[in-house]
């Protein structure tokens, strides 16, 4: 049966809920109403988990997951929009420089829907989640693809506090495995298009909750016979110079970092000022700053496929 | 912990423990003081001259199951919860045989052998962790009530309103300690704000209320192992409202006719007490009360 990314998230948190001697699910509407649009369908069924509706109080609810997780009771807050952690940054921030060496013995998850679809207005449209990253200094996990969703489950099962993110415009998009060939490498996902190890090889590399546009990017160069690799950040945190990661990503000819993120300072940024240092051909995309954020807009992506793939061809041609 | 049944009168050798704790916890923190005023520590260090009586007396009504969330002030507590001088001072001194091994220096110092799992620097930031906290106790069926020690600053926070009415919500085993020496820095109550009547706030939301004053051991003592009853077999939050008077502030000259108070805050006391360490011969000093009363056999 196939199942939407909303159900997929489901049964993954029900899975690992479902493991736990005692826990706790918790967050506004999330067992009553749409249940977050099905994401807490069923989670109050969960034995030995506590799922419940709260209190309009998103900084308590913040701390509170911390105090569970000192007293080893694994946690989830599940949160209807990325915008209402704002109201916990003291927690995830102040809270967790303290505790997180060590003190905390059991997982904390925060799962937030990034509201992409469009025509929210400027305040529920955020979508800053490097700055909640670089604050936390806790990396977040892109729900973007079955693979990271099976990735992110998996690491978030450790004790400590996981941030997780999830495109609202993806919710009730049907959540597949991949057909290509899939690895996993150090915090992310490569996807192998066309392994044709003769043509100039192209990494595109993906930062963002949605991966269609990065997807549609590796379609076209792929038909266009590059031998590409999707590589989908599972982590958002520093890509170190030493990390595999950093390594995979060098050992292509031209590399495009995609970054569907609205915050004003990257870690794809980052990455890229390493990556020219490195002496490798870069193509950097990134979002705004802009005048539409400001007022109720599409929340379209300021760059097409096209454009991008017209850019990579004219300077990668194939001989 | 627990050396008194509740609603029975404390007897004199208990009183005169409790009194010879606050003493020598008074003691400890004038050396220390003493160090401040020599130079010896990098690093913050908030005093709580005039705040023994809470810290002590909270000791002792303490079960080993309870858990302890303190602030930036916290040496009164870590005091009376039996850290030694040496260990408090090798922690200022960021040493490895400090209290927590020299990382954690004062204003997030804490003693998870103690139940003292949390301490936060940020006003009003440990009061969300003390939810979860107390709801994990709940939910695992665990003995055990969790103090939570604030003051009439953090009470200003939207937190603070926050976790009264979670706690309230969900029947959490939780008391709020509030020490309240009507001063947030250099600024009184009265200069900043209006007044908030703690019970009428507590009552609206139906969590009890309690308040304590003048350093009276016998009846912060019964108070707060009432409370603590109250607490675990109902599983109901409570507020604790403590007046304290924080010792050691001075006055400055204004001008040839005035002079200006300067609240005690952190850092070093440049005025002396007596031998024994007192300020100030009357209720605002705990070691003066306790002693008096001791000695008095009043208790």
């Amino acid at each position: 049966m196939e199942l939407t990314f909303t159900q997929y998230v489901n049964t993954k948190i029900r899975h690992n809920f479902s493991s736990y001697e005692h826990s706790v699910i918790f967050g506004q509407n999330i067992v009553s109403g749409s249940r977050i649009s099905g994401l807490g369908a069923g989670l109050d069924q969960i034995s030995n988990c506590v799922a419940f509706n709260t209190t309009n109080s998103e900084n308590s609810l913040m701390g509170l997951g911390f105090g569970l997780a000192l007293s080893e009771t694994p946690s989830l807050f599940l949160m209807k929009q990325h915008d209402f952690a704002l109201l916990g940054l003291d927690q995830l921030t102040n809270t967790h420089n303290v505790l997180r060496n060590g003190r905390l013995l059991a997982p904390f998850i925060v799962l937030m829907v990034v509201i992409d679809s469009g025509f929210e207005g400027p305040q529920a449209s955020l979508s800053s989640l490097d700055e909640f990253a670089s604050l936390s200094r806790a990396p977040i996990y892109f729900l973007s693809s079955k693979e990271n969703i099976d990735k992110a489950f998996e690491m978030a099962s450790a004790p400590g506090l996981h941030l997780m993110a999830l495109s609202q415009k993806n919710m009730k998009n049907i959540c597949t495995p991949s057909q290509l060939q899939v690895t996993d490498c150090d915090g992310a996902i490569i996807y192998k298009y066309l392994p044709n190890k003769d043509n100039p090889k192209i990494a595109v590399v993906f930062f963002g909750v949605n991966i269609s546009i990065a997807r549609e990017i590796s379609e076209e160069l792929s038909n266009k016979n590059y031998c590409v690799s999707l590589i989908n950040i599972i982590k958002l945190s520093k890509i170190k110079l030493t990390s595999p990661l950093f390594y995979e990503i060098t050992q292509h000819d031209t590399i495009v970092l995609i970054d569907t993120g609205k915050s004003d300072v990257h870690f794809s940024t980052d990455l890229a000022f390493n990556l020219k240092e490195n002496g490798n051909n870069i193509n950097l995309y990134q979002r705004g700053p802009s005048q539409k954020w400001s007022v109720v807009s599409d929340d379209a992506i300021e760059f097409d496929v096209q454009s991008v793939v017209q850019k990579i061809v004219k300077g990668t041609e194939i001989v | 912990m627990h050396l008194f049944v509740y609603d029975t009168n404390m007897n004199s050798s208990v009183a005169s423990k409790l009194a010879e704790k606050i003493k020598a916890m008074r003691a400890i923190q004038l050396n220390i003081n003493k160090k401040m005023l020599e130079g010896q520590f990098k690093i913050p260090i908030h005093l709580a001259i005039g705040h023994e009586a809470v810290s002590a007396c909270l000791a002792e009504a303490f079960s080993p199951s309870d858990k302890l969330l303190l602030t930036h002030r916290n040496i009164h507590f870590q005091l009376a919860f039996g850290a030694t001088e040496e260990q408090l001072t090798n922690e200022y001194l960021l040493k490895p045989s400090g209290l927590a091994s020299g990382k954690l220096g004062s204003m997030n110092l804490m003693n998870p052998n103690t139940g003292n799992i949390y301490t936060s620097n940020i006003l009003g930031n440990n009061f969300s962790v003390a939810l979860g906290i107390a709801l994990s106790l709940k939910l695992k069926k665990q003995d055990g009530v969790v103090w939570i020690i604030t003051g009439d600053g953090a009470i200003e926070e939207g937190a603070f309103y926050e976790a009264v009415l979670i706690s309230a919500s969900w029947k959490l085993p939780i008391v709020f300690v509030v020490e309240n020496n009507k001063w947030s820095l250099g600024t009184s109550i009265l200069e900043r704000r209006t007044e908030i009547d703690l019970c009428k706030f507590a009552d609206s939301m139906n969590v009890g209320f309690q308040s304590l004053k003048d350093n009276d051991i016998n009846n912060y003592l019964n108070t707060m192992l009432k409370t603590r009853e109250i607490v675990a077999v109902n599983t109901q939050p409570q507020v604790l409202e403590v007046e304290v008077h924080s010792l050691g502030g001075f006055y400055v000259a204004e001008d040839q006719d005035s002079k200006r108070y300067i609240n005690y805050h952190a850092g070093a006391i440049k005025i002396e007490p007596d031998e024994n360490g007192i300020f100030e011969k009357n209720s605002t000093d705990p070691v003066f009360t306790s002693l008096e009363n001791s000695n008095k056999g009043d208790y």
